[in-house]
């Protein structure tokens, strides 16, 4: 048996852990190898100082938590898992980014509907249309706010009425020629009609619409 | 369960079976505890090896095909992963004293003795700190775990031809460093 092979068999030899025959053989080889006999017992002296190399144990306690642990950690990383999924980073997330935004814009008041609704409905009729309901109205009408004097001369006399119609919107006027409109009757901006004054102008636009 | 086989675990847990994982933990996770000690020299690293040993495991059982024992799968995985926190941490911290232990096992002697000892030890641990990966994991699975070079092959994913070698030189730089550091060199 050469030198070389019997060197690696020496740590199993020393420990007792090489099969019967071959621990045979190498026992024949030792009878006449004093190379081999001095490393086999260096080996030994090692070997046996590791054997005494006894590391503390844990407590009992240990290994009767690590499955409890191992578990924890394993709902944990599912948890996480979850979140930084290929598909909710790329997909679902932006899309919930989205959505909130939308929703909160939608949230956000535009300065039109701090105005009154009617108002702006009323602003959507046109301006014969409306024009032809105030007269309506304000022939039926029998109480209001009188024009001043000082308002009164600087109505337009004489003139067609839709001439007397200014920009529909938020400051659209309507001028009620004093040749056509009853006493009494008010020259009135939109936009100073009431709740139920503009109720009234809608309904009766309603109902000029049916008709 | 506690008297299935490994395999039959295995299915079960492949088949959606939960608590088949649980078995494989509480039969395996002294063994790989001791391995990873081994590696790492300190309780919390043996403790932090094995728990993610059986976390890995956990993720990878699915698409086992027992192509090898659960066993030499498990170790390989240990290996590996202690290997992996050896480079990572870079022999940081690496000897320190435990103070986790169990005070049974506290030894008796003189403060001498203990002190003597305690030096040995650290010394061993040091010297096995030292060995090339490869030969660190033949020594430890070969010494300390008792297992057949055929099974360490398998773990190693090596051929057995050069693992009496590793071994021997294994033993032989641990015996060179005890030396040095005792000055009989």
């Amino acid at each position: 048996m050469h030198t070389e092979h019997i060197n690696y068999l020496l740590p199993d030899y020393v420990t007792g852990r090489l099969e019967p025959d071959v621990q045979k053989g190498v026992e024949a080889h030792l009878k006449n190898c004093n190379e081999c006999v001095s490393e086999m017992k260096n080996l030994r002296e090692v070997l046996g100082k590791i054997s005494q190399d006894k590391p503390y144990a844990p407590s009992a306690m240990y290994f009767s938590a690590l499955l409890p642990q191992i578990r924890q950690r394993l709902d944990a990383k599912h948890e996480r898992s979850f979140w930084i999924h290929p598909m909710f980073v790329r997909i679902v997330a932006p899309l919930a980014v989205a959505i909130f935004v939308i929703v909160m814009l939608s949230r956000v008041p535009f300065p039109a509907e701090q105005q009154n609704p009617l108002k702006s409905i009323v602003a959507d009729v046109s301006t014969d249309e409306l024009e032809q309901v105030v007269l309506e109205q304000s022939q039926h009408q029998t109480g209001g706010t009188l024009l001043m004097e000082n308002e009164l001369a600087s109505l337009p006399s004489g003139k067609a009425l839709e001439n007397h119609i200014t920009t529909i919107g938020s400051q659209t006027t309507v001028w009620i020629d004093a040749e056509v409109i009853p006493s009494g009757v008010v020259p009135r901006a939109i936009n100073d009609l009431d709740d139920s004054e503009l109720e009234t102008l809608l309904q009766q636009l309603g109902e000029r619409t049916v008709l | 369960m506690t008297d299935r086989s490994d395999l039959e675990l295995v299915r079960l847990f492949q088949q959606g079976d939960e608590s088949a994982f649980n078995h494989v933990v509480l039969r395996y996770q002294e063994k790989i505890y001791w391995v990873a000690r081994r590696f790492v020299n300190e309780h919390d690293g043996a403790d932090d090896v094995t728990q993610e040993v059986f976390i890995k495991a956990y993720e990878s059982l699915k698409e086992f095909r027992s192509e090898s024992s659960l066993y030499t799968w498990l170790y390989r995985i240990t290996v590996n992963i202690a290997l992996n926190v050896l480079r990572r941490n870079k022999v940081k911290e690496f000897f320190r004293i435990d103070e986790l232990f169990d005070p049974e096992d506290v030894e008796s002697g003189t403060p001498d003795k203990l002190l003597e000892r305690q030096e040995e030890r650290t010394l061993i641990e040091q010297a096995i700190a030292t060995l090339p990966d490869k030969q660190k994991a033949v020594f430890v699975l070969r010494y300390y775990e008792e297992m057949p070079y055929e099974e360490i092959a398998k773990v190693l994913k090596t051929s057995v031809g050069g693992l009496k070698a590793n071994y021997f030189h294994a033993v032989k730089k641990i015996e060179e460093y005890l030396k040095r550091a005792h000055g009989t060199h």
